[in-house]
């Protein structure tokens, strides 16, 4: 590794537990000066992302190029990529999202083929539920039933059936659901703090591809 | 087809019957009952109390995916709350809000009829306006907070000033409310607007994000939200304004109803197989 590519990388991390600390502790302070560079500093930030979006624009567009010039491994569908990526885009950039033939791409070919993936997903549960969701111990068995009721309890028809359906499915989503969610919520959080605080003083360097 | 075929069914005949069952509501609606639900009242009962001239902000970051869930909420919320007396922010935190935007208030597939602000006597950038996307996930939401005119423009390039509801919106302490239309990012908006503004945040989510939110309603951090296409339904029920999801909910109880169906008819199976001694 190169002195180069350290001194990028310490500059980096130094940049990195300024502004992080300074954006933690402006949150806890309310000046308008300080607040103001603040949402300047998230502005920079906003526009960053953006720009990073034509970075991976670029790179993907390069990559997939390069393997439908030399017809490499499932060249093909880079075809696919490289012509679904590239048509909406410059038409986007030069006819705006108001152009008709943009409009048309988004109405007429991306809208019902993002919903037809969704909706060919209740076909596969059908399927799959009905020959893995079987009775084979306790636990699948509370499964079943939970699964069940919570299913039966959403779909408002079954209340002709029986009224208790709806009260039964949410009160395993208020109760059962949320006290397993809140648990797996609150160890995410700790990982978080965790990770974000080892960021801050300049020990984790993964994200600069550098060792610890 | 002998008793054992029955149990163990080829998925050609699931997928036929599947989709039998949900063609027919389509072909000749059914009207089954919809009866709203707890958090569907929340939130109508939160909207139907905005105090006059307040200003709510609607985060419309749905996309095409979940379109028949989002989508359909979005549309019978904004009808709702261009009824009522609100200063109404439209903004976006995906990419494809803006399209969706625009085919709420044209009508389209997944929105149903036009939405025409006109007629709830709405005029723009007075009662309502739209700030088009802002890009940047997390550190958007924490710059919108911040400063609410960070676009300069709207979303069809007129300035903020020349448009008079924007001197009411300057940051996230003027807000009296914000309702999310999203797949995803529920924790960040919290932590950038419940948390730092103590706003009442809403949610609209599809079914699957839904588990995540019980814990913050349970906390009040998420003041209610719509869960999936019913929740859209039950509250076009509650507002009066019935729309595009009160139609699909026909489809919706029966593709429900066929799977628990099947779930049985395979337990059974699996249990007469049992009594057999196969295994």
């Amino acid at each position: 590794m190169s002195s180069y590519d350290d001194s990028i990388r310490n500059i980096s991390i130094f940049i990195t537990i300024v502004i992080g600390w300074f954006m933690i502790l402006e949150y806890f302070v309310k000046a308008p000066a300080i607040n103001s560079f603040a949402g300047t500093i998230s502005s920079i930030s906003t526009c960053l992302l953006a720009t990073f979006t034509i970075i991976g624009v670029g790179n993907l567009s390069r990559h997939h190029v390069k393997n439908i010039l030399t017809q490499g491994r499932n060249w093909m569908p880079s075809v696919v990529l490289i012509v679904s990526c590239w048509i909406p885009l410059v038409i986007g950039i030069i006819g705006t999202r108001k152009d008709p033939t943009y409009a048309y791409l988004y109405n007429s070919l991306y809208l019902p083929t993002s919903q037809a993936f969704f909706g060919i997903l209740s076909f596969y549960i059908l399927s799959a539920a009905y020959r893995t969701f079987k009775t084979r111990s306790l636990d699948s068995t509370v499964l079943l039933l939970a699964a069940i009721f919570v299913m039966m309890g959403n779909a408002p028809a079954t209340s002709i059936i029986w009224s208790g359906f709806a009260p039964l499915g949410g009160w395993i989503l208020d109760v059962c659901t949320a006290a397993g969610v809140r648990g797996i919520s609150i160890g995410i959080a700790i990982g978080s703090v965790v990770t974000a605080l080892r960021v801050l003083v300049g020990r984790e360097r993964r994200h600069l591809a550098g060792r610890e | 087809m002998s008793f054992d075929k029955l149990f163990d069914l080829d998925q050609k005949y699931l997928y036929l019957v599947l989709a039998i069952m949900v063609s027919i509501p389509i072909i000749k609606p059914l009207g089954l009952p919809v009866v709203p639900g707890t958090y569907t009242k929340g939130t109508y009962d939160f909207i139907s109390s905005l105090p006059e001239g307040s200003v709510f902000v609607l985060d419309a970051a749905q996309t095409a995916g979940y379109g028949a869930e989002l989508q359909t909420q979005y549309v019978a919320i904004l009808r709702h709350l261009l009824s009522l007396d609100v200063k109404l922010v439209i903004v976006s935190f995906a990419a494809e809000g803006p399209m969706l935007v625009d085919m709420g208030f044209a009508g389209g597939t997944i929105s149903g009829t036009p939405v025409d602000p006109a007629f709830y006597g709405d005029v723009y950038g007075e009662d309502y306006v739209y700030l088009g996307f802002i890009p940047g996930g997390e550190t958007a939401f924490f710059a919108f907070g911040l400063d609410c005119w960070m676009t300069k423009v709207d979303e069809y390039g007129t300035p903020l000033e020349d448009l008079p509801i924007m001197q009411y919106c300057k940051t996230g302490e003027d807000w009296y409310g914000i309702m999310s239309f999203a797949g995803g990012n529920h924790e960040q908006r919290i932590a950038q607007w419940n948390s730092v503004y103590g706003v009442p945040l809403l949610f609209g989510v599809p079914g699957v994000s839904a588990p995540r939110m019980y814990s913050y309603i349970a906390t009040g951090q998420v003041e209610s939200m719509l869960v999936s296409l019913i929740g859209a339904a039950e509250y076009e029920m509650l507002s009066g304004k019935v729309g595009l999801a009160s139609s699909l909910m026909d489809v919706l109880s029966l593709g429900q109803i066929t799977i628990v169906f099947f779930i049985i008819l395979g337990n059974i199976g699996y249990y007469i197989e049992r009594r057999r001694g196969v295994k």
